[in-house]
């Protein structure tokens, strides 16, 4: 039985702390505070760290850690980085312009990722049309990098744990 | 998010005078508690952007390592180091939820750093915001 750290980041308000709530077996250690950026319509925000595990059907063990989306927080990204297996992008495409925030992600973890697998979620896709999968595929392609995206409701337990199926096949296919 | 003027001038005013009366110390900065720096006191090698978020950080983990200890909530956050110290105080502002990070050299006395600290975020916690 193996046991292994799985990091979720994105966009704020994206759903990376529901995304561990939604799958996590124990009760998540959430740090959100209140939310005083008025840039952003949100009540709370996680500012240090989210945590959640879960075990898979073969028995191993996930840790589940989310991150701080704003960058101001870069140097949590860091630290939470250190020894991550894979990591999940969460993108809301209800924004201005969510492959700039994906282009973001992709900079502020380009040390993990070019170590690593990532996946790309993106959220609120039935809402919001105006930017397609094909745009991150592409967005992804222009910096030589592949990487499955899906549409997501991270409220659904389903839909993160696909996720988190599509990152391990990811892993699987690299070694 | 935007605190009064006042509030960032008198807070302000309250840093400088904690770090004339305190030894040792060489930044002060108020922060909310999601991140941003509201008022600071340096001597100019410290970003003060990069504390506040840091306070924000520590302060939520510092939360719940309190409430998964069974030691209730978190009032302060001491870190020693090498060369000095850092020390992170809830002030319990009425309207604004905030944190105060004092930075002092090693040659601050612990004891009187950390009550001046919690003088000074008791007196900004009056302060009208």
């Amino acid at each position: 039985m193996n046991e292994h750290k799985i990091l979720f980041t994105g966009t704020m308000g994206a759903g990376k702390t529901t995304a561990i709530g939604a799958i996590s077996e124990i009760e998540p250690v959430v740090t959100d505070v209140k939310n005083m950026d008025a840039r952003v319509a949100k009540e709370r925000t996680t500012v240090g760290l989210d945590y959640g595990e879960v075990t898979l059907d073969g028995g191993d063990k996930l840790r589940l850690y989310g991150t701080p989306g704003q960058e101001r927080f870069a140097f949590m990204w860091k630290i939470l980085s250190q020894g991550a297996l894979g990591l999940i992008i969460l993108i809301d495409n209800s924004r201005a312009d969510p492959i700039a925030d994906l282009n973001a992600y992709l900079d502020g973890f380009a040390d993990l990722i070019a170590q690593t697998s990532f996946v790309v979620g993106v959220g609120r896709t039935e809402t919001h049309r105006s930017t397609d999968l094909d745009h991150y595929a592409e967005a992804l392609a222009t910096r030589g990098l592949v990487a499955p995206v899906i549409p997501v409701d991270v409220r659904e337990r389903a839909d993160v744990l696909l996720l988190i199926d599509l990152l391990l096949t990811q892993l699987e296919s690299r070694v | 998010m935007k605190l009064s003027q006042s509030f960032t001038t008198n807070a302000t005013k309250a840093l400088a005078l904690l770090a004339a009366e305190t030894k040792g110390v060489m930044t002060a900065v108020v922060a909310t508690v999601d991140g941003f720096d509201v008022a600071s006191y340096s001597d100019g090698e410290i970003e003060v952007q990069k504390i506040a978020a840091m306070a924000s950080s520590m302060g939520a983990i510092g939360a719940v390592v309190g409430e998964e200890s069974k030691v209730g909530a978190c009032k302060s956050i001491i870190i020693e180091a090498e060369t000095g110290f850092v020390a992170m105080v809830e002030i319990n502002h009425p309207k604004y939820a905030l944190i105060l990070t004092v930075v002092a050299h090693r040659s601050a006395v612990l004891g009187q750093l950390l009550y001046s600290a919690r003088e000074t975020a008791a007196m900004l916690a009056q302060l009208e915001a």
